[in-house]
């Protein structure tokens, strides 16, 4: 789906266009999915959880998005938001829900072309193949390129504890926010 | 402080979110090489994401791995969406719509929905030849496919698919209706001549149960494609009307929890 195509969805979506809510959850519901799913203290039950209630959520604010192009960055905030206070448990669940409440009136990120989604996949990928081979590329091959594996799952699959993949994931992660940061702040966002 | 030993923190991070030059220019260029120590508190930063840096990150590494359909994810989301139940008023009478097509529309007398023998099908006040026949099959908790009889016995996780016989290509709106007479309308369709799955796109149509529980029935409204365009059959789904002529098909379904079965 283009640029263009996703923003024209949106438009419709937001005028309450069923088949244009059916291809944008298809669209984006494997990016929400990832984010809920790097997420080891959560069940099945609870990434799926995770997956309705972000949409449910964005569908209800959509026509508030001022930012067709924020929209798959706006879906996976709202999806790390509800992930952690699940994760957390029900003491923090309520000032996540206030959290979220702030995020969506206020999401409206400017991203510089060098920052445009197809660059940002790019410099993922290519930090992919700069890992040496061994168990973290093997981890975050089969969580992120793979894509069907839960935290969860990968750790059964390869003899480890759900804490030593969640780190390895979050290392990995760590090392790609360090990467676009560098690129977000030479192209003057910072 | 020397360039070379600065790395991000506390202090840094506010220097670069108040965009003071140098924390800019030096960050810039120390952090485009591997740094554990500023991969360290980046992988704890958990507060303000002053850069959207978490989005960011979030969305580029969420679009790595293929699109995978979810048809039954969709379903549930669906129904969440849907518009809220409503009563079919009885004994509506025709009212001319103001879409483009002028379709004449009535809302379905609940009788229309529950009086008649499964797998038969059931043409409202001047209707025309269209024969439609509904089937479906539910895909349980488990993964594993059933087909449904009239009257089945399904938890609530279960979700329906739908596969219909038409007569011809139609126009046709897909509703749960509850013994007191409330329907839940599911969707609008297209249908096609023969027999085939109802579709959404390139995915199967599904209809959750999520939240349901006792008898309920799906009704398959359809009639010719001829009366109305598209916008007309999306504005029939969303006030619950269809035209005068349409033909419904149903099947009646239990919803019963796993554990009272």
């Amino acid at each position: 789906m283009t640029e263009e195509e996703v923003a024209t969805c949106i438009r419709r979506a937001a005028g309450g266009a069923q088949d244009a809510h059916r291809e944008l959850y298809q669209r984006f519901q494997g990016s929400v999915r990832r984010v809920a799913l790097g997420y080891s203290a959560l069940g099945p039950a609870e990434v799926e959880d995770v997956v309705q209630e972000t949409f449910v959520r964005a569908f209800r604010e959509l026509p508030r998005l001022q930012h067709p192009r924020a929209f798959g960055s706006w879906l996976v905030t709202i999806a790390r938001h509800h992930a952690q206070s699940l994760s957390r448990g029900a003491q923090v669940r309520g000032r996540a829900a206030e959290d979220l409440a702030l995020e969506l009136e206020t999401t409206t990120p400017a991203i510089p072309p060098a920052l445009e989604l197809e660059r940002r996949v790019a410099v993922v990928r290519e930090l992919i193949e700069e890992l040496p081979e061994g168990p973290e590329k093997e981890t975050v091959r089969l969580f992120y390129l793979e894509g069907e594996l839960s935290a969860r799952e990968i750790a059964e699959r390869l003899g480890l504890g759900k804490s030593a993949v969640t780190m390895r994931l979050e290392r990995f992660r760590a090392r790609v926010k360090r990467q676009l940061l560098s690129r977000l702040l030479a192209a003057g966002v910072g | 402080m020397s360039d070379a030993g600065r790395h991000l923190d506390a202090r840094s991070w506010r220097a670069l979110r108040d965009k003071s030059p140098d924390a800019v220019a030096y960050f810039a260029d120390h952090l485009s090489r591997p740094c554990e120590v500023c991969e360290a508190f980046l992988e704890r930063a958990d507060g303000e994401d002053a850069f959207g840096l978490e989005a960011m990150t979030d969305e580029a590494l969420g679009t790595l791995a293929p699109v995978r359909e979810d048809a039954v994810g969709w379903a549930r989301l669906r129904k969440r969406l849907g518009s809220p139940r409503r009563v079919w008023r009885p004994g509506a009478v025709a009212v001319a719509m103001a879409a483009a097509a002028a379709m004449v529309v009535f809302a379905v007398h609940p009788a229309l929905l529950t009086g008649e023998q499964p797998g038969t099908s059931v043409r409202l006040k001047g209707g025309g030849a269209l024969a439609l026949e509904l089937t479906a099959l539910a895909r349980l908790p488990d993964g594993a496919l059933r087909p449904l009889t009239d009257g089945a016995s399904l938890p609530p996780e279960a979700v329906v698919l739908i596969r219909y016989r038409s007569s011809e290509l139609a126009h046709a709106l897909l509703a749960l209706e509850s013994p007191d007479g409330s329907v839940q309308m599911l969707g609008a369709y297209t249908l096609e001549a023969g027999t085939h799955d109802l579709r959404e796109g390139d995915a199967l149509a599904g209809v959750s149960l999520e939240g349901e529980h006792g008898p309920k029935t799906l009704v398959l409204a359809a009639w010719p494609r001829g009366q109305g365009a598209e916008e007309a059959r999306d504005a029939a789904l969303a006030q619950g009307r269809v035209p005068e002529g349409a033909t419904l098909s149903r099947l009646g379904l239990r919803v019963t929890p796993e554990d009272a079965r």
